[in-house]
């Protein structure tokens, strides 16, 4: 979402205004997103008809104010395709130990969540036409990405391509053109058994 | 910078051919893709600096072609791990003007993004109208002058788009909306705060920081946004449009009609629009000190601009809803990587295999993913478009450690992580050593309809 009103030099009249219709904005598209997110979650319930799948959809269906997604729970999912509005679904996990919640955007763009079966998130993986806002998807994990992304920018010369490590994150990320890929994981939260290879 | 700078660097071009004269000379003629002529020349380097080989490429030459040249840089100052930058010298002229114009060396040819951006001290000379964003209520876009936040991986540029003429070579793009990037020091607008969100580690905003005066980038989209910026709508990512109503501060994001977008100047050539070439030379394992090569304008529009017959052509898939919008696909071994593109800015090859190490000892750092092997590993890779079309690439690596020891600044042995289990396969400028590819503009007049690669 665009973050205007987030900007630290805020103040100027034009950027109060920005803000304001970036907010118009994003409730015209939350109030779509909202009735899409029902659809979604009643196809969600015939298809999951599991105990997890119900406690999906109860709280998809509940709003909440949780913020960020890497190492979040599966509100968090919720909270992203309300505030991105597109496509939700469920897609095919390569093991049972975890889920794989998709969003899908009308230019293309896909954005996944990795949750285990204890509802936490522990990885993301995107293919977006825009650069996707990593400072929200990683959430508390932000600063070590920043930390490395400061690093990596002493090096001078344009970036396209990232490998990063830093304490408990992964990030891999590429962009061409505009198509942005990549994906983050925390390796700690990583159910037994998954192999990274699996998150794409 | 500009003409003086340009002529200081053909100075020091002189000089080291002077060296390599003195030095213990090979020199010798090879064929490369049909009338190309090669010249490689190998200097002892007596006393003094390291002095690595010059290797250059001289045709084809014409009104549709400009030198391109992969060398140590704008600031000539040696930066670990900098290498592999290909730079071509534009013209900027005030729109219409014959005389108001500066030159500009060491502008960063790109193949992977799209228009020609140009740090603001470049252009300092230029009174450059700025393009101003339509006002609409639908998108509440405020009329103003339009900026642009480019974000790359890490990084991004920032300011103010104007529209000036661009002459490369004998070519010329028109009225051509171009990107002035705003400057640390003298920046028109404040960036604004997703714009610093998006650029993670920093704006990129001096010559320093890009390696380079300015971008060009002649990728094979022919503006560089779709649907978001037309509708002003970023949702699920960073704004890339904003409308400045008012200066310094107090830019908001925008809908940004396709003809006011930056755009891929080589659509804007009269007839040489389609596409381009680019031709390096081959090079020796450890690499170049200086290599040349040409850019050509169009594709089967001139006699210099012919498809070869044994080239074979790669569609890239053109579906913006496709996993694989935008990509072609590699296979190393057994591995298979769906995600794969041809990009002159990426400096090295970049891919999945964890077989190969890592552990450099040059560069070190969270970020640093250099392969180092120990010794030169070779291989082959089958690259395929999703049309059926397959052909055999081979390739070698060699440890960057061994190529950082070197002074040179030209690889076609370097190679990188994109980290574990990455769909990608980056084939960045060591690619276009020794080859002639050719790069179609999407919604140009071609046969076939681009986009694609051939070689």
């Amino acid at each position: 979402m665009i973050r205007t009103e987030k900007h630290p030099m805020a103040g100027a009249d034009p950027e109060r205004a920005g803000a304001n219709q970036a907010a118009r904005r994003g409730r015209r598209l939350r109030l779509r997103a909202h009735r899409g997110l029902q659809r979604a979650a009643v196809a969600a319930v015939k298809r999951v008809f599991s105990p997890l799948g119900v406690a999906l959809c109860a709280l998809l269906l509940h709003a909440s104010a949780a913020l960020a997604v890497l190492g979040g729970s599966l509100a968090t999912v919720q909270e992203d395709h309300l505030r991105i509005g597109g496509e939700w679904r469920l897609r095919a996990a390569a093991q049972p130990t975890y889920q794989v919640h998709e969003i899908v955007l009308p230019d293309g763009a896909a954005m996944r969540q990795f949750a285990s079966a204890d509802g936490v998130v522990f990885a993301i993986a995107w293919n977006t036409r825009l650069k996707p806002d990593l400072q929200r998807l990683l959430g508390s994990h932000y600063a070590d990405f920043e930390a490395a992304a400061r690093e990596a920018m002493t090096r001078p010369g344009i970036k396209r391509n990232l490998v990063m490590h830093q304490r408990d994150l992964v990030v891999h990320s590429i962009s061409h053109l505009n198509a942005f890929v990549g994906k983050a994981y925390v390796p700690s939260l990583v159910p037994a058994g998954v192999n990274p290879d699996e998150i794409r | 910078m500009r003409s003086d700078n340009r002529q200081a660097v053909g100075a020091r071009e002189r000089g080291a051919f002077r060296r390599l004269i003195i030095g213990l000379a090979i020199a010798w003629l090879a064929s490369c893709g049909g009338d190309s002529t090669v010249t490689t020349v190998t200097g002892a380097g007596s006393a003094g600096a390291k002095v690595g080989p010059v290797v250059s490429i001289a045709v084809p030459t014409g009104p549709n072609t400009t030198e391109i040249v992969v060398d140590s840089g704008p600031a000539a100052a040696f930066s670990l791990g900098v290498t592999n930058i290909p730079y071509v010298t534009v013209t900027v002229c005030s729109p219409g003007s014959a005389d108001r114009c500066v030159t500009i060396d060491h502008v960063f040819l790109d193949t992977g993004s799209v228009g020609f951006r140009v740090l603001r001290t470049a252009v300092a000379p230029l009174s450059l109208p700025p393009i101003k964003t339509p006002a609409d209520a639908t998108s509440a876009t405020p009329g103003g002058v339009a900026a642009e936040c480019f974000p790359f991986v890490l990084g991004a540029v920032w300011g103010p788009l104007a529209q000036a003429d661009l002459r490369i070579g004998g070519e010329t793009a028109s009225s051509l909306p171009i990107q002035i990037i705003d400057d640390a020091a003298s920046p028109d607008y404040a960036t604004p705060g997703d714009c610093m969100a998006a650029a993670n580690g920093g704006l990129m905003n001096s010559v320093t920081a890009l390696q380079a005066n300015g971008v060009l980038g002649v990728g094979m989209i022919a503006y560089d946004c779709g649907v978001p910026c037309l509708t002003g709508t970023y949702v699920g990512g960073h704004a890339l449009y904003y409308a400045c109503p008012s200066a310094p501060a107090g830019c908001v994001p925008a809908a940004m009609p396709v003809d006011l977008q930056m755009q891929n100047p080589v659509a804007h050539f009269q007839v040489n629009n389609n596409g381009t070439l680019i031709a390096l030379p081959p090079l020796p394992g450890l690499g170049a000190s200086l290599a040349k090569g040409r850019l050509v304008f169009g594709i089967g529009t001139q006699a210099n601009n012919q498809i070869p017959s044994a080239a074979t052509m790669y569609l890239v898939d053109a579906n913006p809803s496709s996993p694989s919008y935008l990509y072609v696909s590699t296979k190393v071994g057994a591995k298979t990587y769906p995600n794969s593109y041809i990009d002159s800015g990426s400096n090295a090859l970049f891919f999945d295999d964890r077989t190969i190490s890592t552990k450099c000892s040059s560069t070190t750092g969270t970020t640093a993913g250099w392969f180092c092997p120990s010794s030169v590993l070779q291989f082959s890779a089958t690259l395929a478009d999703a049309f059926g079309t397959t052909g055999q690439i081979s390739f070698s690596l060699t440890s960057a450690d061994l190529l950082f020891a070197t002074a040179n600044a030209a690889f076609a042995d370097l190679g990188g992580s994109t980290g574990q289990s990455a769909d990608s396969f980056v084939w960045g400028l060591p690619f276009f050593y020794g080859r002639t590819v050719y790069t179609s503009i999407w919604g140009q007049t071609l046969s076939p309809k681009g986009p694609w690669y051939a070689f």
